[in-house]
């Protein structure tokens, strides 16, 4: 596993300073499509969703009966649902809810495992107790945990978020507590302490920087996910209370009619898909570059 | 070996007593009250107050742990608030459909996969490989329904090839069992397959690399046999270990599967006991599907020493 900082681009290393920014830019896409092709889709999606407002091209509330389930044409162009709202502005305004629920996962996931997982690595008796109950989360089927955790308290961003991160925290507290376990008998942290150097500063300047990597890809990974879970959530029929519409809201609503309107649940799942995908390549590239061993070894 | 096997399974005991103590706060930390959940709504304050003492609910959190464990050690999961049946017969009510995804999506995304993976890895950095793993990060993107609901528009209602929704019992026929299997499993495969596959990949990589392996073709072996005799066994450990951790992520699939296909599975019956609050049947799905994770995880540590050797306990 990397756990040293070898966060170095060779595109930026390699190249004359003449050349500037656009070679260097071109060089880098050429040697990492999957992060060049995921973020290009991503930041299409994040542009949509934040400019919803100004580009949807209907109210994606305003309820329309004579245009009930309309197949896709010029007026509505991913056609209307069972109550005739334009599936096009519904998507382009449901995709904040879940962009939104995705980052902030990935945020707090992060930062609670890493807290947990410093501990877990320092202290022998906390990292019994600790991995135990680490081990029995990971047991619960993460989205059975996050349904009952939705469904027995009031459904809610706050909430919909809390039930998403409880289960992926034992998977960054792993993450952080094995490389912890590694860094802790590096010589560099020896030297730090036979300097004198105070403990949280050993942890603070030395232990947590070489840790920062790895959880930017454990987070876009999670980030992914936690789209993914939102989804799976409103679609079970235990996400955010109507009227809040998000990817999996409007899929849910679509299931009743997808005999008829197979656009409902199409294009919704489509945006979502190629979401959680583009975060996916990114995280995939991000994994690549710092552990290069994994991909181009032959 | 029996040694090992013992220590493994007392090791599992406090993670169950916690997974215990997490399915029995869950009903804790709600804003919903039990006692007037089980009361139904048109009871009184003091029938409220009655089922309370009755079943124990005003005694201390501890006290009421220590009963319930108690009860689900002796195999007694509760009644469901409902329709008053032991949690127990209604699992096994359920549990055929499930069973059944489960069993034929690891299948089928094993049987796929592997080849996928063993493929990619021989042919690394050629376009078979860019295919292979471009195929693989798409399907581990896209949502279970999605692809359910695109195979049931493709495959039921354009063909009219296989049934759009429901699940037919093995014991009404095979064929009939088998048609109803199809688009579930699929569906719910490829997130799997996806996993497998790509791990397969890295695995295979790093054996392949390996001095023996160059050794092997040095011998004068076939490809066939340096792939499959030489490289995939070593390479067994870590793809058995990532099936065992997909588990987890299978059981949430199989939710979202019985939904889409309308399947009357445990993932339907969890579903519904959460929409309604009935709390015994989603502490008993949650507890029995953990054990079967942690029981599937202990039996893939002890298989370790199937696939090498030179582990031994």
């Amino acid at each position: 596993m990397a756990v040293t900082d070898t966060v170095s681009l060779p595109a930026a290393r390699s190249t004359a300073p003449t050349k500037g920014r656009l070679a260097r830019f071109a060089r880098f896409v050429r040697r990492h499509p999957n992060i060049a092709i995921g973020a290009l889709i991503l930041t299409l999606i994040v542009a949509c969703s934040a400019l919803a407002p100004l580009i949807a091209p209907y109210d994606p509330d305003a309820i329309n009966p004579a245009e009930r389930l309309k197949p896709p044409s010029a007026a509505h162009l991913f056609g209307t649902d069972a109550f005739g709202r334009d599936v096009l502005s519904r998507v382009i305004w449901g995709g904040r809810i879940s962009l939104v629920v995705g980052l902030t996962v990935a945020l707090f996931s992060v930062g609670i495992g890493l807290a947990i997982g410093l501990v877990a690595g320092f202290s022998r008796i906390a990292d019994a107790v600790l991995m135990r109950v680490m081990d029995a989360m990971m047991a619960i089927p993460g989205i059975l945990l996050a349904i009952a955790l939705v469904a027995l308290t009031t459904a809610s961003i706050e909430t919909v978020v809390f039930a998403l991160v409880i289960p992926e925290i034992p998977r960054v507290v792993r993450l952080v507590r094995a490389m912890v376990l590694s860094l802790r008998e590096q010589p560099f942290v020896d030297a730090a302490r036979a300097v004198g150097t105070r403990f949280h500063m050993i942890l603070i300047r030395h232990i947590m920087p070489n840790t920062v990597a790895p959880l930017i890809v454990q987070a876009t990974f999670i980030c992914a996910f936690a789209i993914l879970g939102e989804a799976y959530l409103s679609f079970l029929g235990v996400g955010l209370p109507p009227p809040t519409s998000t990817w999996g809201s409007v899929i849910a609503e679509g299931r009743k009619v997808f005999g008829l309107a197979v656009w409902v649940v199409l294009f919704p799942g489509l945006f979502l898909g190629f979401t959680v995908l583009s975060i996916n390549l990114i995280g995939d590239g991000l994994r690549d570059i710092l552990d290069p061993k994994l991909s181009r070894r032959q | 070996m029996l040694a090992y096997t013992l220590k493994r399974l007392a090791a599992a005991v406090p993670v169950m007593l916690i997974v215990a103590i997490i399915t029995f706060m869950l009903m804790h930390i709600g804003s919903v009250d039990p006692a007037s959940r089980i009361a139904g709504e048109l009871a009184t304050p003091e029938e409220v107050e009655k089922i309370r003492i009755a079943m124990g609910l005003d005694r201390p959190l501890l006290h009421q742990f220590v009963s319930w464990f108690g009860q689900v050690l002796s195999g007694d999961f509760g009644t469901s608030i409902l329709n008053r049946m032991p949690v127990l017969d209604l699992v096994g009510q359920r549990i055929e459909p499930t069973l059944s995804i489960a069993l034929f999506t690891i299948v089928f995304a094993v049987a796929l996969a592997v080849p996928m993976g063993v493929l990619a890895a021989w042919n690394a950095g050629t376009w078979v490989d860019h295919l292979i793993m471009a195929l693989a990060v798409i399907a581990f993107s896209m949502p279970v329904f999605l692809v359910g609901y695109l195979l049931i528009y493709q495959f039921s209602i354009e063909l009219r090839l296989l049934p759009v929704q429901g699940y037919k019992p093995l014991a009404g026929g095979v064929g009939p069992y088998l048609r109803h299997l199809v688009l579930p499993v699929v569906s719910l495969g490829l997130v799997f397959l996806a996993l497998i596959a790509r791990m397969t990949r890295a695995t295979m990589l790093e054996v392949l690399n390996q001095d023996y392996i160059r050794t092997a073709r040095a011998k004068g072996l076939g490809n066939t046999r340096i792939l499959v005799l030489h490289a995939l066994k070593n390479a067994a450990n870590p793809i058995v270990t990532t099936i065992g951790f997909g588990i987890a992520a299978l059981i949430g699939g199989v939710v979202v599967t019985e939904t889409v296909f309308a399947i009357p599975g445990i993932g339907r019956l969890t579903i519904d006991a959460v929409i309604r609050r009935d709390f015994p049947v989603i502490q008993g799905v949650i507890l029995l599907f953990s054990a079967a994770y942690v029981l599937i995880n202990l039996a893939i540590d002890l298989s370790y020493a199937l696939f090498d050797p030179r582990i031994r306990y």
